[in-house]
């Protein structure tokens, strides 16, 4: 069972954090670290579908650890 | 690829919060729900659960590591970041040893090591080998 637990884990982690690359590299580089602009950008990245769908997998890998 | 001043400090620093946060969140996690004997059933599990502070301050931690993995990976190469982070494995059998108790034999350590030895490699090369637009 547990070799099954890890490779989901390994999946669905590494195509977690894949989802947020590019949901972040669709953004463009953060340069401004001032808590008005990091919220703007956050308001920005919420709005992805890519973010969603790479936070949802990076749960599922943290349910399965 | 052009050199962008500030760029290495940020990323240097935003790739040490994810080393310290994500293992000590996940840590945090573990002892947490070590705390929490097994309830009869799934409401009053959920109840200690949120009701646990351990277990908070260990979401938080690892919210605030996606966070920094997030604003890394807005300008750094992710087959840079991800192999870099790595090294929060010397972290995780660290705090594991100190907060959990648990014994890290000597051909853990030197696995650990190796991952080290990689991560060393991987931090000598580019952060970013793409172009990066301002957010």
């Amino acid at each position: 069972m547990t070799p099954l637990v890890l490779l989901i884990a390994v999946i669905a982690g590494t195509s977690g954090e894949l989802c947020l690359a590019r949901a972040m590299r669709s953004i463009g580089e953060v340069s401004d670290f001032h808590p008005s602009a990091l919220i703007h950008i956050l308001a920005r990245v919420v709005g992805l579908p890519w973010v969603w769908l790479g936070l949802t997998r990076r749960s599922r890998e943290l349910a399965s650890q | 690829m052009t050199r962008v001043p500030g760029r290495h400090i940020k990323t240097f620093v935003s790739i040490l919060i994810m080393i310290v946060l994500g293992p000590l969140g996940n840590v945090l996690l573990r002892k947490g729900m070590q705390d929490i004997t097994v309830p009869a059933t799934w409401m009053a599990l959920a109840a200690h659960v949120l009701s646990s502070g351990t277990i908070w301050l260990g979401i938080a931690c690892l919210t605030g590591y996606v966070f920094a993995e997030m604003l890394v990976l807005s300008w750094a190469d992710y087959s840079y970041v991800q192999p870099v982070a790595a090294s929060a494995y010397g972290v995780a059998a660290v705090l594991g040893h100190v907060m959990l108790g648990e014994d890290v034999s000597r051909l853990r350590w030197l696995g650990i090591g190796v991952i080290c030895l990689g991560v060393l490699m991987v931090g000598r090369t580019s952060s970013r080998t793409t172009e990066v637009r301002r957010a």
